[in-house]
């Protein structure tokens, strides 16, 4: 594996790289150009770009709003996922009577996929009165398994004697879980934020399944019923793909390591 | 005596106080909707009146009757044998990216780019490279002269689903590939090594180190793959709402429609019923012949 | 408060978005009177006087005229305080002649613009 020319590999990886990256240089030439819904045949470089389409977008639907509800419910479902995932995993680390059984409850949890449950959870979430709202929106995803088992893993990584300090201290069992473990598990909190704020950024069934009112739409809700609208009359669908897919490729940048640990670790089963 | 006790208990009540509200969540939105679809699987349910049993009603109409869901299903179980295409592509990227080229993290990040981004912007961007007069895929054909014409990828009934089936490749792959990664930076370099001095050439020591040492990580890509196929609902929903006809429609992409189009709670709850028992039984299949815990992972795309 | 704080790669992106962001929001504010100001001349590119300007709106749907205004001894024009972003210009006068619809785009709604090139009314035959 060492002894190998470098160039045939590098050459291969371009090709590939350049595979997955059309798309998102098209929708962006086209979000600055506009001409290649109509004219034909479609060129490479963009002709008089302009950012006017982002303006259309901006004030032809409630951008702001929408941008706005997603921010909301997002915050809801990263703040709550860290506060019960920790609590959970902490619950975990000790022993008590009914562990094995509710070990068991969440990982057979982990295999009723989100899909199965939207007709249900749709009559529970009338039943709360929580329709069409920023809570009802974050509530089914304020959890998840895959974290409890990535705190689980890091509170155990802590060793026992500092604990045992504490506790000998006279710490309270509750401020110990939040005072002196919490902030020595700062990469599960990491991949905690990264993988609930993606998830519930980008999530577009369960907010479609509940929301009827439009203001109370979210990102990914807003762009398909502008999809609708507009169908591909105009490069403002394009220029709202740009902007929605902004924040997630800032964040997944910003974050890489941290979000491609997670997901390994999660999908390893902590 | 007494003050270890009291404090024993104390310690119980925080546990079970920090483990309530987690569990609350999912007994109320995973184990209660999955017994309440059973439920209501066998009644007529109504927004208006009090649901009557309906015994094994529905089960009947959607098993003989409905031309639909059997092609939902079928749909959605081309798209789960389609898994191994992608797996197959990312283990040779993984591959590539694992060996010591430079900017290595750079490819890696550009692949890995089509995941975190929304599916609905995926659908739409995709949706828009298959358009039959300006898309860009038909004016590649066109100037190569393969075709004379554009064809009209997304409304054809033989084409639709392909067509899919490779928006949600490109847009798993990078996935796909971070997993194979990870469990072939778990391979020692030392088992390479010794192999390659014993005479072993590189595709030997692919089929018979790597691929074996992998076998784990591939699994889980096919456990991965199959709920996707069963969850896949923003990309098919976004690029053709399950058209032409019901050519592209996925089983949940029809129970989707069935239930808040059509308001039919009870049909669609069946539906579900039927959707989770089959891939809970793929998906143990796979855990099984993957001998013991490939891992299933909470994707809740 | 530790100075590193500053140096995470978090609050550089999100830091400056927050100050790109309000330094826009203070230029739109200074700038979006609504006022455009202009010349129209004739054919013979000397300004015309009570010539008609039509301001109209377009947005995805239709283009409806929303204000109108004539020109100055001088051919000059004014309009204040629309709130618009997507514009069409459109100059006439009777024995001299018309132009026909011409369309600008603003970055933000009323954003103050001064035309550079006068409108130039064509002769109709």
């Amino acid at each position: 594996m060492h002894k190998y020319p470098h160039w045939p590999i590098h050459l291969v990886l371009v090709f590939v790289s350049a595979l997955m990256l059309v798309p998102f240089i098209w929708v962006f030439k086209t979000s600055l150009t506009g001409e290649n819904i109509f004219s034909y045949p479609p060129s490479i470089l963009p002709k008089d770009p302009h950012f006017f389409y982002y303006v259309d977008v901006w004030y032809t639907i409630p951008f702001f709003r929408y941008l706005v509800n997603s921010v909301i419910v997002s915050a809801i479902v990263v703040v709550a996922n860290i506060i019960l995932n920790a609590m959970a995993g902490y619950s975990l680390t000790r022993e008590f009577v009914g562990k094995k059984a509710i070990i068991v409850l969440y990982l057979s949890c982990m295999m009723i996929p989100f899909q199965v449950t939207i007709i249900p959870a749709y009559l529970i979430t009338k039943e709360l009165g929580l329709l069409n709202t920023h809570l009802g929106m974050a509530l089914p995803v304020c959890s998840t398994i895959v974290c409890i088992f990535v705190f689980k893993a890091s509170f155990d990584a802590i060793p026992k004697s500092l604990i045992d300090a504490a506790r000998i201290d006279g710490m309270p069992d509750w401020k110990i879980v939040f005072r002196l473990m919490l902030p020595l598990s700062k990469s599960a909190i990491a991949t905690n934020v990264i993988l609930a704020f993606i998830w519930s950024w980008n999530n577009f069934l369960w907010p479609l399944v509940i929301i009827r009112d439009q203001n109370m739409q979210t990102l990914p809700l807003g762009l398909s019923r502008f999809l609708t609208v507009v169908e591909d009359t105009t490069g403002a669908l394009y220029a709202f793909c740009i902007m929605v897919l902004l924040p997630g490729l800032i964040i997944f940048l910003l974050s890489q390591k941290e979000f491609i640990a997670g997901l390994t670790k999660g999908a390893a089963k902590g | 005596m007494q003050l270890i006790k009291k404090k024993r208990t104390r310690e119980l009540l925080l546990i079970w106080f920090f483990i309530a509200p987690s569990l609350a969540i999912f007994t109320l939105y995973r184990i209660v909707p999955l017994l309440w679809n059973g439920v209501l699987s066998l009644q007529f349910w109504s927004p208006y009146k009090l649901p009557e049993f309906a015994k094994l009603y529905h089960y009947e109409e959607m098993l003989f009757y409905d031309d639909a869901f059997w092609q939902a299903l079928w749909n959605t179980i081309i798209l789960m044998a389609s898994a191994p295409i992608g797996i197959a592509l990312a283990l040779f990227i993984a591959v590539l990216v694992d060996t010591q080229v430079r900017g290595r993290n750079i490819y890696r990040t550009i692949v890995f780019m089509s995941y975190p981004v929304m599916t609905v912007a995926v659908g739409i961007i995709w949706q828009w490279l298959y358009n039959e007069k300006v898309g860009l895929i038909n004016y590649v054909l066109i100037s190569l002269g393969i075709i004379d014409r554009g064809i009209p990828f997304l409304e054809s009934f033989d084409l639709a689903l392909p067509c899919v089936i490779v928006a949600s490749i490109w847009q798993v792959i990078g996935f796909y590939m971070i997993i194979l990664l990870s469990g072939l930076q778990n391979i020692p370099p030392s088992l390479y090594e010794s192999a390659a001095i014993d005479g072993a050439t590189a595709w030997m020591r692919f089929q018979r180190i790597t691929l074996p040492l992998l076998k784990p990580s591939i699994f889980l890509c096919f456990v991965i793959g199959i709920i996707n196929s069963f969850t896949n609902f923003d990309l098919v929903y976004v690029m053709t709402q399950g058209g032409p006809g019901h050519a592209t429609d996925l089983l949940i992409t029809y129970i989707y429609t069935v239930a808040f189009k059509l308001s039919k709670f009870d049909y669609a709850a069946a539906m579900t019923i039927v959707n989770f028992l089959f891939f809970l039984g793929l998906a143990l299949l796979a855990n099984k012949a993957a001998g013991g815990e490939a891992g299933a992972i909470d994707v809740g795309k | 408060m530790s100075w590193s704080v500053l140096r995470n790669r978090y609050s550089i992106t999100f830091g400056s978005i927050a100050i790109l962001a309000t330094i826009w929001n203070v230029y739109v504010a200074l700038n979006d009177d609504g006022i455009i100001t202009g010349t129209v001349v004739g054919p013979d590119n000397r300004p015309v006087a009570g010539a008609t300007v039509v301001l109209s709106e377009k947005t995805l749907l239709v283009t409806a005229p929303r204000a109108r205004t004539t020109s100055d001894a001088n051919g000059q024009f004014r309009f204040n305080g629309h709130k618009l972003y997507h514009i069409y210009l459109e100059a006439s006068k009777e024995d001299i002649g018309l132009m026909k619809a011409k369309e600008f785009r603003l970055y933000f709604k009323g954003q103050n613009m001064a035309l550079e090139k006068p409108l130039r009314l064509e002769a109709t035959q």
